[in-house]
């Protein structure tokens, strides 16, 4: 026997795998005519219809928007995977990624993502009644039994995973909305477009903008240029957050500080306990994960000699995050939620003006935006 | 054993496997009986039920029968040509190539990835890399020993999962989590394009398997006693080693990892109908088949409203039951 | 083979090779741990060394750094690599194969599920009581092997124990899998079976001291049983030695040893399978010299690739367990390779 032999045999087989696959590829795409629609679409990535908020706008805008064109109620929606349309506006809605957004304007779905039965800590208060449909570890195939049950007419779901997106299709109109970066503001508008609540979606946006605004301003004046950090724990290990998650909103929503530490990495790393030495950040937040791993971790790493030398624990500013869900997914919501939590652990006795009890306080249900479509309709 | 006895014993066992296709396919989130089922099937019920059925639970017990095939004929092959009886598809280093092949795909591909075909072939092709960097290493220049095929299998293997793993620490926990749940061995992605593609590919291969059957059982026979009988011994050996790496991989890179499958249906195979390969692919192909549908039909109803992938159930029964063969077997 | 054969054609005594051998690694196992200290974003200079044992000043990052992060990170991966090569060792000469370690033995992922299983239903461990379960859920891990392979019609072949330990392991790790998707930990627990040392300080090194010098102990006075144990079992019973018992104890040192490296360390991949085998090139087949002198070139190993680890990866931690595994590796295909250890195993 000879190498050769084995190569030769190994190209011909993978040669025939590859050929079976195809052939039966191409079978396959013949019998089902949603996915031949489906494969050849005319995604042409628009841009001059585009629903952009500013050509240099901030954080929050990172995506191409969602193409949304409307005949009176029909609706024709090309997305990250292909092409829907609507007769009119969506009512039963399934959120598989943007719960946050959604509810942001006002929609609450009637099935929504979860992670073993449970909804992200922050939202489990509007989502009542609402069905969790859980997803595989979390973030892949949701239970399609339990979808089917509930009957949506609209899916939402994040990019990456074709075979879900496939499988879904079969259920309802699916809408892929990419999760890459930074771009909830212009999810909120799209979402508000697709949904024909686009001027609600403008005014959240606003007066977000506004609050935001605010809250820079009065950051400035107060803690200047002091540095903040964002933690979170794994198991035994510290993760320390750069241009990601949390560091989004501190980062790059309110410009402050960044720890010199990140500059190397900007998205972030997992720290070791002598790096610690070198973090020069003045306030401190860590998010320690609502389970108990986590938890007992967290309590046991605080008690780490480094901790006691990093500064901002020395002045007594850090700030455990327990309910952290919203530090992590930083939604719309999220980050009102999180807006909070930074002026008032940074700014004590800082009154916070709370636009984001408006949007609390407003009836979120369906009822609304069915009243809304049918009034269109007229 | 006889061959009437043999027979029989095949009806049975293609009986049972029907019979539990045809629970696993009424049972779930929403469960059916006997003759609610049949009318469904034949055109009855209202939408939602037949949405259920046709679309999400036919295809999944069709794709949890293919796999369980795919590997078991694959661990029959390679038991047949590593001359051991302990051998199963992932030993070679398939599935942890085909790991390895998926996180690279969601830490390259991430958001991006637009084709449901992306991970499977992924999977596949770094499998197949293993499988060859294993042949490569345990190769020196005249033979290659089972044995040694073996070991140099479980090195590569572990050593691939330790860069799997570095990998993994430095991506996004989401990017993770799917990765994950992509390698558990859920059927949950199991869809008409899967299913069609794997019975394609084993429509192919176990007829050419069935068809060799006289080699493998004079491939099963001493070494020395194959070579006297004029088989170019080598020659096939690479070829039937190659066909059963690439039959696990092609069932691994749609589900994830599934072990013992390929170990046990053999064994439980062997018991029932003799060492006689032509009977013996049938056998352990149907009783592969019966585990995986077995696994999967616990997993979607046992931890209700949770699901628990098949592959984490199929480990441990699978390995529960391989450690009662270690007590019981004679040597 | 080449140093060995090299000794043996200069006809140095036994005894005297051992020693040479065991107080030459002794000596390079403190000077790799003394040049560890070193390393690390922190700059220390001299001084801080001295300054460091004798005076130390809180306030001073060089000498925090050094005396309360480096120091006891280095003394556990000392402690750790050499419990795990001694008991590596122990478990090659009673199994007498060649490849057995803990990792193969079901002691890791034993560990790592009765760590998780304590954790489910007690948050609030303390260090001390983790511990106690992972040596719990090590020994349950080893003892399974045991038992199938004790109950087993083939008996107590390599071939068997290798088996029944690749099998258990896998099953323990599917549990482990299935619980933590159960409780939703899945990514948690990444960073908890992956074998790091980065957080250590002293808690752990008083921990883990006393379970690693009773086990090391043990070992040392078992070490002529099991040499006697290597040379087959009819032998050992033939010079009328009670091997059940003997087995039992070496199980206990193992436990102590493994659980103990593992419980504070996670699991840390090939070092007790690897280091016996140099052990043995370099002072021959007896176990009472094997034992010591694996454990101190397991502890070079373990600084060493601590060393690396924080090296290579800045500020950053790339967890012990699997570098030591990415050098295991390639020494295991080695072994592979070598005709003798496959015949030993095929049989």
């Amino acid at each position: 026997m000879k190498l050769s032999t084995l190569w030769t045999a190994l190209v011909g087989l993978a040669l025939a795998m590859l050929g079976a696959i195809s052939v039966s590829g191409w079978i396959s795409s013949l019998d089902n005519v949603d996915r031949d629609q489906v494969l050849s679409p005319v995604v042409s990535k628009p841009t001059s219809h585009g629903l952009l908020l500013k050509p240099t706008s901030p954080p929050g805008t990172g995506c191409t928007p969602l193409f949304v064109e409307k005949h009176g109620l029909q609706l024709r929606i090309i997305h990250l995977m292909g092409e829907v349309r609507f007769e009119r506006v969506p009512l039963r809605i399934c959120s598989l990624a943007f719960t946050d957004e959604l509810l942001a304007i006002g929609v609450q779905p009637i099935a929504a993502g979860s992670v073993n039965g449970k909804f992200p800590d922050y939202l489990t208060k509007h989502l009542h009644g609402v069905t969790a449909i859980n997803q595989l570890m979390g973030a892949a195939q949701p239970s399609f039994e339990a979808l089917i049950a509930v009957q949506p007419d609209l899916i939402i779901m994040p990019a990456g995973d074709p075979q879900t997106y496939y499988q879904l299709s079969k259920i309802a109109p699916v809408v892929v909305l990419g999760d890459d970066g930074d771009n909830n503001r212009q999810r909120v508008l799209d979402l508000g477009t697709l949904l024909d609540r686009r001027e609600y979606a403008e005014q959240q946006i606003a007066s977000f903008d506004a609050r935001i605004a605010r809250a820079k301003q009065v950051l400035q004046s107060e803690i200047g240029d002091s540095k903040v950090a964002f933690f979170r724990i794994f198991g035994k290990q510290f993760y320390i957050h750069g241009h990601t998650r949390g560091g989004l909103m501190l980062y790059d929503e309110l410009g402050l500080s960044v720890p010199t530490l990140i500059a190397d990495s900007p998205k972030g790393y997992m720290l070791s306990p002598e790096s610690l030495l070198q973090l020069d950040a003045d306030y401190v937040f860590v998010a320690a994960e609502d389970n108990q791993g986590a938890q007992r971790s967290w309590s046991q790493l605080l008690s780490h000699p480094a901790w006691q030398r990093v500064p901002a624990i020395q002045a007594g500013h850090v700030y455990p995050l327990v309910d952290q869900h919203h530090w992590l997914r930083p939604g719309f919501l999220a980050k009102l939620q999180m807006l909070d939590d930074i002026v008032r652990a940074l700014i004590p006795g800082h009154e916070v003006v709370s636009d984001y009890g408006q949007i609390h306080n407003q009836e979120i249900d369906n009822q609304h935006i069915a009243s809304d479509a049918i009034q269109g309709g007229k | 054993m006889s061959r009437m006895n043999a027979h029989r014993r095949l009806i049975l066992l293609l009986g049972l496997l029907v019979a539990s296709m045809m629970i696993s396919i009424a049972l779930g989130d929403q469960s059916f009986t006997p003759k609610r089922l049949v009318s469904i099937l034949l055109g009855g019920g209202d939408e939602t039920q037949r949405m259920i059925l046709l679309s999400f639970r036919l295809p999944r017990v069709f794709m949890t029968v293919l796999v369980g095939m795919a590997l078991a004929v694959s661990g029959v092959l390679m038991q047949c040509v590593l001359r051991n009886d302990l051998v199963e598809p992932g030993i070679m280093g398939v599935a942890s190539g085909g790991n390895l092949g998926i996180t690279l795909a969601v830490i390259f591909g991430g958001s991006q990835i637009d084709s449901p075909w992306t991970m499977p072939a992924m999977s596949m092709i770094c499998a197949m890399m293993t499988v060859l960097i294993v042949c490569l290493l345990a190769y020196d220049g005249s033979a290659m020993l089972p044995t040694r095929l073996l070991l140099t299998g479980v090195a590569v293997s572990t050593g691939i999962g330790a860069f799997t793993l570095v990998l993994s620490l430095h991506i996004d926990r989401q990017a993770y989590a799917q990765a994950l749940a992509w390698l558990a061995g859920s059927f949950s992605k199991s869809d008409w394009n899967y299913v069609t593609v794997l019975a394609c590919w084993l429509l192919g291969t176990i007829p050419f398997t069935l068809a060799v059957h006289n080699i493998l059982d004079v491939l099963r026979l001493r070494e020395e006693v194959s070579r006297s009988l004029g088989l170019p011994v080598d020659r096939w050996r690479i070829i039937l080693l190659l066909f059963g790496v690439m039959l696990g991989a092609s069932a691994m890179s749609a589900v994830g990892s599934m072990a013992f499958v390929g170990l046990v249906a053999p064994h439980i195979g062997r018991r029932l109908v003799g060492h006689s390969h032509r009977y013996l692919i049938v056998a352990a192909s149907i009783v592969g088949a019966i585990s995986t549908l077995l696994a999967d039909t616990i997993g979607r109803i046992a931890f209700l409203p949770i699901e628990m992938p098949a592959g984490v159930i199929v480990s441990v029964l699978g390995g529960i039951y391989f450690l009662y063969l270690l007590v019981t077997a004679r040597s | 083979m080449i140093g060995a054969d090299w000794f043996r054609e200069r006809d140095v005594s036994r005894s005297t090779r051992f020693w040479s051998w065991f107080t030459s690694s002794a000596t390079l196992a403190v000077v790799l741990g003394i040049g560890s200290l070193h390393i690390g974003p922190t700059l220390v200079g001299g001084i801080d060394y001295w300054q460091a044992m004798v005076g130390y000043d809180s306030t001073s990052d060089a000498q925090f750094v050094i005396r309360e992060l480096r120091l006891p990170r280095a003394i556990l991966a000392g402690l750790v690599g050499g419990c795990l090569a001694a008991s590596g060792a122990l478990m090659q000469g009673v199994t007498r194969n060649p490849l057995a370690g803990p990792s193969i033995m079901g002691l890791s992922s034993g560990g790592t599920l009765g760590l998780l299983i304590g954790l489910l239903f007690n948050p609030r461990l303390e260090y001390n009581e983790a511990i106690g379960l992972s040596l719990a859920g090590a020994a349950g891990g080893y003892f399974t092997v045991c038992i199938v392979t004790l109950l087993s019609r083939s008996g107590m072949t390599p071939a068997s124990f290798a088996l029944a330990g690749a099998v258990t392991s896998a099953v323990f790790g599917a549990i482990t899998h299935g619980l933590t998707i159960y409780f939703s930990l899945h990514d948690e627990m990444l960073f908890w079976t992956v074998g790091g040392i980065s957080n250590v300080t002293w808690a752990q090194v008083i921990a883990l001291l006393p379970v690693c010098c009773f086990g090391s102990l043990l070992a040392l006075l078992l070490s002529p049983a099991v040499t006697l144990l290597s040379m087959g079992e009819e032998v050992a019973a033939g010079l009328g030695q009670r091997t059940t018992l003997t087995k039992t104890y070496v199980s206990f040192a193992v436990l102590l040893m493994t659980g103990g490296a593992i419980a504070v360390a996670g699991p840390v991949g090939f070092v007790g399978m690897m280091v016996p085998h140099f052990a043995r090139l370099a002072v021959g087949l007896d176990y009472r010299r094997i034992v010591p002198v694996s454990f101190t070139f397991g502890s070079c190993l373990t600084i060493v690739a601590d060393s690396a680890a924080r090296l290579l990866a800045g500020g950053q931690e790339v967890p012990l367990g699997l570098f030591t595994t990415l050098i295991g590796v390639p020494f295991f295909i080695y072994l592979a390779r070598r005709r003798s250890s496959v015949r030993k195993l095929g049989e």
